[in-house]
Order: C-alpha cells, then sequence, then structure tokens
C-alpha cells in the first residue's frame, strides 16, 4: 500500500479524513494537525512535522498552500486612525467599508519563490515521492470581514502555481475549479472559506479520483 | 502605570517573565505565549494575539523578529539525492553538514516583512511608542539542524535599522550588548542562561528608562 501525505491549510484539515477513510484498505494517509498556513510557514515547518509525526516514506505528496498567502488583513480592525493604516483598499462588494492591507499576506513573486522553495523541501524530506499541486479553492468575497480575499486573486495565485510547477514536475489537480463547480452551495452558514460536511467529502472524492485517474494510487 | 507589550521569538520568551518581574510596580507587561518566529508570522498572528490577550491601550511596543529569518535549515538529513537537494552551502565552520543556501526569510523580503510588521503594529496600537531590539547572536559553529551566520545576523540588523529608524521607531542594540555581555552565558547556540536573559532584561529595562519610555 502506498503511503500518502497531505499537506495544506484548513480546507486540507476539512478534507483529510474523508480522503484517509476513502482510501482505507487501499493506501495509508498521513497528514499534521497543524495547520499548514502559507508558503513560508510550511517551507519552516515540515521538517519538524515530518520528525514529530514519524511518516514513513512517502510514495505521494498532495500539497497546498495559497489562500493564505493570497489574503488582505483587516487594517482598521482597532479602530486606528486613518493616517496610521498603512495603504489600504475598500472591496466594492464588501458591505461596510471595512479596510484590508493593500498588498495581500504573501505578495505574488514571494509566493512564487516560496513554492519553489516548499517543493525543493518536499523533495528534501520525501525523497522519490510524486508531488501533487491542488489549486486554491473560491470565496463568498462580500462576506469578507477579519480579512478578505478576491477570486480573481485567487486565480491569479493558481496561475502562478501552475507556471511555476508544471515545468518541475509536479501535476495540478484543478481542484480550485472543481470547488468552484460542485461545492459553491456546501458552505457552512456564516462562513465563506471553508465547506461542510458534503464539500469536504466531494473534495476528498475528486482527490481520490484525480489519484487514480493520475494512476498515483 | 504604562502598558508594554513585549513581541519577539525565543530570546524573548527567554527574557520577557524577567522583564515583567524587574517591572512590578511600575509598568504592565504584556506578552503572548506564542513564539513570535519570523517576521510574516508575526504579521499575520499579531492580530490574533491581540484579540487573544485583551490588551488594554498599550504604550510601548518592544519588539525583535530576525533570528528564524536568518536560518538556513539543514537539508540532506532525511537522505535525499543530490538532484533533489537544490542550493546548498555548508559553512567552513560546521563542515559536516549542507544548509539551505537561502535563508528563510531573503533580505528583501525581510526588509518588506518588518516594514510591514511596523505597520500592523501602529495599526494595532496607534499610540504606542515603538522600539526595534536588534538580533543577538549565535556560536555559529554549534550549529547541527540549522545554521545561522554572525555576519548575516549584523546584516539583517542594517536592514531592520535602515528601514525602522526612519518611520520613528527607536533602535535598542541589544545584538551589541549580548555580544558584549552574555556571550558566556549562553544555553545552547542561541539562547540564554536565566543569568544571561536576566541581563537582557536589565539592558531593555534600562533602554526604556533612558529613552523616557517608562
Amino acid at each position: 500500500m502506498k503511503n500518502i501525505l497531505l499537506l495544506g491549510d484548513s480546507i486540507r484539515m476539512g478534507y483529510d479524513s474523508y480522503v484517509k477513510e476513502k482510501l482505507a484498505n487501499r493506501a495509508n494517509v498521513y497528514f499534521s494537525e497543524d495547520n499548514g498556513r502559507f508558503a513560508q510557514y510550511t517551507l519552516r515547518t515540515l521538517s519538524d512535522w515530518k520528525k514529530q509525526l514519524s511518516w514513513p516514506e512517502i510514495q505521494l505528496v498532495h500539497w497546498n498552500n495559497g489562500l493564505w498567502d493570497c489574503m488582505h488583513l483587516n487594517s482598521c480592525i482597532a479602530g486606528c486612525p486613518p493616517e496610521k493604516a498603512g495603504e489600504t483598499f475598500s472591496p466594492a462588494n464588501v458591505p461596510g467599508g471595512l479596510h484590508f492591507d493593500e498588498d495581500p499576506l504573501t505578495p505574488p513573486e514571494i509566493y512564487r519563490y516560496m513554492l519553489v522553495r516548499v517543493l525543493t523541501r518536499i523533495r528534501q524530506l520525501f525523497p522519490g515521492a510524486e508531488v501533487v499541486f491542488a489549486t486554491t479553492t473560491h470565496v463568498i468575497e462580500e462576506m469578507a470581514q477579519g480579512a478578505y480575499r478576491s477570486n480573481a486573486e485567487i486565480e491569479s495565485y493558481n496561475c502562478v502555481a501552475r507556471e511555476t510547477l508544471i515545468p518541475l514536475g509536479v501535476r495540478i489537480n484543478e481542484l480550485g475549479y472543481f470547488a468552484m463547480q460542485k461545492c459553491r452551495h456546501l458552505h457552512p452558514e456564516g462562513d465563506w472559506v471553508h465547506y461542510n460536511a458534503e464539500g469536504n467529502s466531494l473534495l476528498a472524492s475528486e482527490i481520490v479520483d484525480f489519484l487514480e485517474k493520475e494512476s498515483l494510487i | 502605570m504604562k502598558n508594554l507589550l513585549l513581541l519577539g521569538d525565543s530570546i524573548r520568551k527567554g527574557y520577557d517573565s524577567f522583564v515583567k518581574e524587574k517591572l512590578a510596580g511600575r509598568a504592565d507587561v504584556y506578552f503572548s505565549e506564542d513564539n513570535g518566529r519570523f517576521a510574516q508570522y508575526t504579521l499575520r498572528m499579531l492580530s490574533n494575539w491581540k484579540g487573544e490577550l485583551s490588551l488594554p491601550g498599550i504604550h510601548v511596543v518592544h519588539w525583535n523578529n530576525g533570528l528564524w529569518d536568518v536560518l538556513h535549515q539543514a537539508v540532506g538529513d532525511a537522505g535525499a539525492d543530490g538532484e533533489t537537494l537544490g542550493e546548498t552551502m555548508t559553512p567552513v565552520n560546521v563542515p559536516t553538514r549542507r544548509f539551505d543556501k537561502e535563508p528563510l526569510t531573503p533580505p528583501d523580503m525581510y526588509r518588506s516583512m518588518i516594514f510591514r510588521v511596523a505597520v500592523r503594529i501602529k495599526q494595532l496600537f496607534p499610540r504606542a511608542e515603538v522600539v526595534f531590539a536588534t538580533s543577538t547572536p549565535v556560536i555559529e559553529e554549534q550549529a547541527t539542524w540549522a545554521y545561522r551566520s554572525n555576519r548575516e545576523i549584523e546584516e539583517y540588523n542594517a536592514i531592520a535599522r535602515e528601514v525602522l529608524a526612519p518611520l520613528g521607531i527607536r533602535i535598542n542594540e541589544l545584538g551589541r550588548f549580548a555580544a558584549e555581555r552574555c556571550a558566556t552565558l549562553h544555553q545552547d547556540w542561541v539562547h540564554y542562561t536565566d543569568e544571561g536573559s536576566r541581563l537582557l532584561a536589565d539592558e531593555i529595562i534600562g533602554f526604556l528608562e533612558k529613552e523616557d519610555l517608562l
């Protein structure tokens, strides 16, 4: 049986146990309880997770970073005066005139650079493993409050990932595209980012299907 | 009494309780139990810490990021083959190990991230005076799972001075103090013994007094 490692943020934490369940007796599925957060966080912490969790030899890594990277944090959540706010913007479709950082947490060029470094780290720690990158899933922009993400920017980050990783031999699982088509009504009440159990189960099925199609399990 | 917030990595975690103890009755000292790690981590987490700690109006923020940023992690521990290693380096004084050629946060990214952390501090604590403490030196040749060089630490400190002083942030040369006074007080290649951490706390209080911030 193959050993599969799932890496990623809270979207991964939503589907990881479903993937494990669906692949029971076909593959061993491993993941950290820690959130992979943004690319630089995964870069720094991956070797720690490997050590802490005593993972066996891994044949396949299914990975995403992106939703934390393209996040614009709310700038004025503390009620600070405008001169302290730095460069901000207010998206037209977000009610309440909230101000968000002009720059995403990880600007696109740094995202591009960090993806290469995370990939290098994956290949250092799990030599011989096939690597799949899952594209980032969309959000309900107008529900943004504590932070903002735009779907246009998520798509541009996904383009950065495809451009950067495909030439390096990474397979791209278009999970973001799938979620947009099949899961857009499956967010929990009041949540603009995550999926409910039905949505997470669908994402897990898509991942298993992708791995089958690519003959990776 | 003033409210003082301490931000930073495990060096801060070494001295935070000593600063609190030494300032008892003179200032209220706050800090998160989370490690501030690297600059981008602090940028992302600072608003969370503010919420979790229910901080009052803060008058002084004493902050450092740098030691995680200049970190070169070891590669090859997992038996990776040559072609997957990426670009590596082997310092002359640590000849048996290979480390990432690039630090966790390259210098230009450090420059942009500490600027952004400074903006975030001013957003979240709009009336606070901000002090940046320079990063402390390490014992390079004891590096194992990761490497830092003192030359690079000094380069990152120079970036911090260049970026932050023009924003009105005061620079506490804690790194220089530690090099002079705490070089024999390490508990490992990076951190200080209680005696060393107490000295760092004294230096911080001395700096705040000199700058009339207490």
